[in-house]
């Protein structure tokens, strides 16, 4: 094992606040400053343990949600993932729905019915951390999939490559791992597999049974029979682990640690909690490389900016303010999903992230009359406006080196009239940071 | 206890001797007065409207829609008025409370004045208030000590407010000017107030006796603080131009409407002018358990035709008024609006009105929709909400009430067929587009209903085992009885109104009971569609404001509640003379049990 995927052993002192509060923002959307506490006290490996328990969804909101995308309205949709990212019950779960969200890349733009956008959710959900050659098959099954891949449009004599150019390109090789060739007799061992109303169909007579070589292999081959190929190719493992080391660990990890990832996937038999649990067990992860060395995603940012503050917010509100930094969930730009990076921060985004961070602070910080927890009821209140500036610092951004800013948010706090005003201020000059826009 | 309450509760009748009216000055463009306040306060214990109200749950919706400043600010309330804010604020309002309000400069300047129950109560009331401000603010005592003592008057600056007491009176002022003014006034010794200008006294002549409280507004003065809004709201030709800085001046929206198309069609013009009028009073009031508010336009010009009159004919009252959800009938002579376009609306709007009935042509195919169709329909509309009859399997996952739309048409032999074949067109549209979402279409056919063909477009029954969504409340039907157009959300309801029309073959005055314009909205009819939607309300209420599963279930089930409180909602809009119109609301709620009168068993 490559040293950078050898498991972090803490030393006395490194399981700090800083490192417990990454661990949450990486495989989750964000502790709230209670849940990095109970992270802190129980320790490393409870801590990590914990992030594969979860508890069941909110039962009233799956009963009332199954009904109201009967209304047709992706928006709704939105805001019900939104909601389960909020609630912190499944917290890695949700963060590797994201992942896979952004990996299979499909618009309700194209597909047009929020039950199949939905129905691919779940799919994602359910295999989040599962086997990643089950999640792939069904994945070319998915009637969402196939509808916005033309699946009902690639039958024999007319193959449309669309899912087979994808499948190679973004979803299991990355280019360079097969010809053109490829492309398009895989595409004529998929023909057939399309949807009947909002479910998966496959059509033999639509089938084009005809002989095929696909990446060195030849043979009768149909769906089924050509993902098992591409996933027999060490590229597919090698892709899916970089992926995976790209959204949770580092946005250029290092090479040896995408081959020892890569090996991780197919000793355990493809398994993606097995990958997961390396990679956030890892020196790697850990390590001063790693730390708030992605841009947040616009949805990681509004779900952790609204958990870190425990304020009473919309989820559909919250869904609508990513959409408004760039992500609109349901609706990824492409099929190559979002660029992310630094192109989360253009100009527009990051007007958008300062509006929405600023206005979270200061119109719902404390300003709710009911008895939920926010960021100063966590705690003891600020006594002083000189403690409201350190709790802000301490909690939204533990490990703060950067003495700059704590300054500005020190002589920021003087000048307010009250502790709890103080308090409002602080936590909108530390989230409107450079620093705060990275996890 | 309860007999210290009831001693509290002994206050005196309104003063006939105390009019508001006399501390305001002339140059106030609103007056707000109170008359029956205080007693219906006092008396609300009695009070068949207060007592529905008290066991609806409409005041715990309301707390809890509260944060916690306003919760406090009211806390501050009822302490100032002793406890309670109800029994306080019968006390304080007790022999009539007023308030005016005029703009100076772009800034409101007012003066409020109460007579209360008597000089010692509300001597401790200001205490209580004072000891409050000293409490929150930390400020001394002593700076709150009356800053001066005139004419028997306690006055107190307190930044930009001044107060006063003398006696049982109270006056509160934007500034010192003002507040000495209305005590001159009280006193006899400034004759010029409100109360002595004649078209006000004309208006407060027409007020309703038992009024609570009742309203006053120069419209013409506030219009004037706009300075496009006077020939906007007017509808004149010169001046047509949306208003470049009036956004915030008083009336803006009501103004600019005045001239937009889309509130003409839906409000009618005589609503969508309203702000053109030279006066409006409102006046609400408590009758039973009934509450009825009631603005009045007055000095309102509406151009010909376009005013509610004419004799409605053919479209049927329902047959079972207690079935509808909802019932709404209004005028819209659509031709004569389109006629007039050019004198009603902006320039820029006039050529996309025109496009839109040109695109509309294409339905009707080829025909003129402006000028062939709509003089051919009647001006009274109807639009009825009833329960929609779901076949087997096919009810929705969120349930729907089904409305239809009812139409007079002049020359039925002509129109209706135009009208149905434009339904068919109209389907057939929607299938493309559907088709290009990959969405099943929607099946077109001909049914019948006794000798009456419908034309029905149905969505294609779902799948075994697959939702069945909104979309199914959607079974769109159009026919014609005689004069009258059916055009219906759901082939059911379309087929029930078929069947009333044909059993009163004989035309009938669509009004009824109605007079002018209505809408009605009955609240248990509207609660059975809560209760059968409420999961999707729940999880509708967490997403919309984030609340747990226990906080939306208990805000949803207080809204079924209240709906179900409200027995009948009625909007109406009547002419009661020329040139003015009353836009009348009233809620009548369900009373509860124990405060019906018992009923006498015949013997």
């Amino acid at each position: 094992m490559n040293a950078a995927l050898s498991r972090w052993r803490p030393r006395p002192g490194a399981w700090d606040r800083a490192a417990a509060a990454h661990l949450l923002a990486r495989a989750g959307f964000g502790g709230t400053p209670a849940e990095i506490d109970a992270a802190l006290a129980q320790g490393f490996d409870a801590s990590l343990a914990g992030l594969f328990e979860e508890r069941a969804p909110d039962a009233a909101l799956a009963r009332g949600a199954e009904k109201l995308l009967a209304g047709g309205d992706v928006d709704v949709l939105a805001g019900w993932w939104m909601a389960r990212m909020l609630s912190g019950a499944a917290p890695l779960r949700e963060r590797m729905t994201l992942v896979w969200h952004g990996h299979f890349a499909t618009s309700w733009d194209k597909v047009s019915e929020v039950r199949m956008m939905h129905a691919q959710n779940e799919l994602f959900r359910q295999h989040a951390l599962g086997d990643f050659r089950v999640l792939l098959h069904a994945v070319a099954r998915d009637p969402a999939m196939l509808r916005w891949l033309d699946g009902d449009d690639n039958v024999g004599g007319r193959p449309n490559e669309n899912f087979a150019r994808e499948l190679m390109e973004l979803f299991a090789l990355g280019l360079g791992a097969y010809t053109e060739s490829d492309v398009k007799e895989a595409a004529r061992a998929l023909t057939g597999w399309g949807t009947d109303g909002m479910s998966f169909a496959s059509r033999p007579r639509r089938h084009d049974a005809g002989p095929k070589t696909v990446l060195g292999q030849s043979g009768n081959f149909d769906g089924d029979a050509v993902i098992d190929i591409v996933l027999a190719q060490p590229a597919c493992s090698r892709w899916i682990a970089r992926r995976l080391l790209v959204e949770l660990a580092m946005p250029e990890p290092p090479p040896g640690a995408v081959e020892d990832l890569a090996r991780v996937l197919t000793d355990s038999g493809w398994s993606l909690r097995a990958a997961v649990e390396t990679i956030l067990a890892s020196e790697l992860f850990f390590s001063s490389a790693a730390r708030r060395a992605r841009v947040a995603g616009p949805v990681e940012l509004v779900a952790r900016s609204v958990r870190q503050l425990g304020v009473r917010f919309s989820p559909r509100l919250a869904a609508a303010a990513a959409a408004r930094m760039g992500q609109t969930l349901f609706r990824p730009p492409s099929v190559k999903g979002w660029e992310g990076g630094k192109a989360w921060i253009h100009v527009g985004a990051w007007i958008a992230r300062q509006d929405f961070l600023s206005s979270l602070a200061a119109d719902h910080l404390g300003r709710d009359g009911d008895a939920r927890t926010d960021l100063t009821r966590a705690r003891e209140r600020p006594a002083s406006n000189a403690a409201a500036a350190e709790m802000a610092l301490l909690q939204l951004l533990p490990g703060l080196e950067d003495e700059r800013l704590a300054a500005i948010v020190r002589a920021a706090a003087e000048k307010c009239g009250s502790a709890d005003d103080a308090l409002r201020l602080c936590a909108a000059l530390v989230m409107t940071s450079p620093e705060y826009q990275l996890v | 206890m309860h007999i210290v309450l009831c001693l509290l509760l002994q206050i005196p009748g309104a003063s006939p001797s105390f009019d508001p009216a006399r501390l305001i000055p002339a140059s106030a463009m609103v007056y707000v007065e109170a008359p029956h306040l205080g007693e219906f306060l006092g008396r609300r214990g009695d009070e068949p409207f207060a007592c529905a109200l008290g066991a609806s749950p409409l005041g715990a919706l309301i707390e809890e829609g509260l944060d916690a400043e306003a919760r406090k600010n009211l806390a501050n309330l009822a302490e100032i008025l002793g406890g309670s804010t109800a029994d306080g604020l019968a006390h304080l309002a007790a022999r009539g409370a007023g308030f005016g309000v005029t703009f100076r400069r772009g800034k409101p300047a007012f003066v409020a004045c109460v007579r209360a129950s008597d000089e010692a109560w509300l001597t401790a009331a200001i205490d209580r208030a004072l000891e409050l401000v000293v409490r929150e603010s930390g400020i001394d005592a002593s700076a709150l000590e009356p800053n001066d003592e005139n004419e028997g008057a306690r006055t107190w600056y307190l930044g930009p407010l001044a107060l006063a007491q003398r006696g049982d009176l109270l006056v509160l002022a934007s500034s010192p000017g003002w507040l000495r003014d209305a005590l001159d006034r009280d006193a006899g010794e400034e004759p010029e107030s409100l109360a002595g200008s004649a078209p006000f006294v004309a208006a407060r002549g027409a007020r309703a006796t038992d009024a609570l409280v009742w309203a006053w507004m120069d419209v013409a003065a506030l219009r004037s603080l706009n300075p496009k809004g006077s020939a906007e709201a007017q509808g004149s030709a010169e001046e047509k131009a949306p208003p470049a800085d009036g956004d915030e001046a008083p009336l803006a929206d009501l103004i600019a409407m005045g001239q937009d198309p889309g509130a003409h069609y839906l409000l009618g013009t005589p609503l969508a002018r309203i702000a053109g009028a030279s006066t409006w009073t409102l006046s609400a009031r408590v009758e039973g358990s009934a509450f009825d508010i009631a603005l009045r336009a007055d000095g309102l010009t509406v151009p010909a035709n376009l005013e509610p009159t004419g004799a409605p004919r053919a479209l049927p009252a329902p047959a079972d008024p207690g079935a509808e959800c909802f019932d709404l009938v209004v005028h819209r002579d659509l031709s004569a609006i389109y006629q007039q376009r050019a004198e009603l609306f902006r320039p820029e709007e006039v050529p996309q009105i025109a496009r839109g009935f040109a695109d509309l042509s294409l339905l009707f195919g080829g025909v003129d929709v402006a000028e062939e169709l709509l003089p051919k329909l009647g001006p009274w509309l109807r639009v009825v909400g009833r329960p929609a009859r779901f076949d087997a399997n096919r009810t929705p996952e969120i349930e729907l009430p089904a409305a239809a739309l009812l139409v007079d048409l002049d020359d039925p032999e002509t129109t209706a067929p135009q009208i149905l074949a434009a339904f068919q067109t109209t389907v057939g549209v929607l299938n493309a587009d559907r088709a290009q979402k990959r969405q099943q279409p929607l099946l077109l056919s001909v049914a019948r209903e006794g000798d009456v063909e419908i034309s029905v477009a149905r969505p294609l029954a779902p799948r075994a085992g697959e939702g069945i969504d909104i979309v199914h409340n959607l079974v769109p039907a159009c026919a014609h009885v005689g004069r009258t157009l059916i055009l219906g959300t759901h082939e059911s309801l379309v087929r029930e109104l078929v069947q009333d029309l044909t059993a009163k073959r004989a035309p009938s005055d669509m009004r009824g009971d109605v007079r002018g314009e209505r809408l009605l909205l009955r609240g248990p009819a509207v609660a059975t569609y809560l209760v059968k939607n409420l999961d999707a309300l729940v999880a509708n209420n967490m997403l919309e404001k984030g609340h747990t599963a226990e906080e939306a279930q208990a805000r949803t089930d207080a809204l079924v509640t209240l709906t179900r409180t409200v027995e009948r909602l009625e909007l109406t809009t009547t002419t009661p003379i020329e040139h003015a119109l009353e836009l009348r609301a009233r809620v009548q709620l369900t009373e509860p049990v124990s405060t019906r009168p018992a009923k006498t068993e015949p013997r």
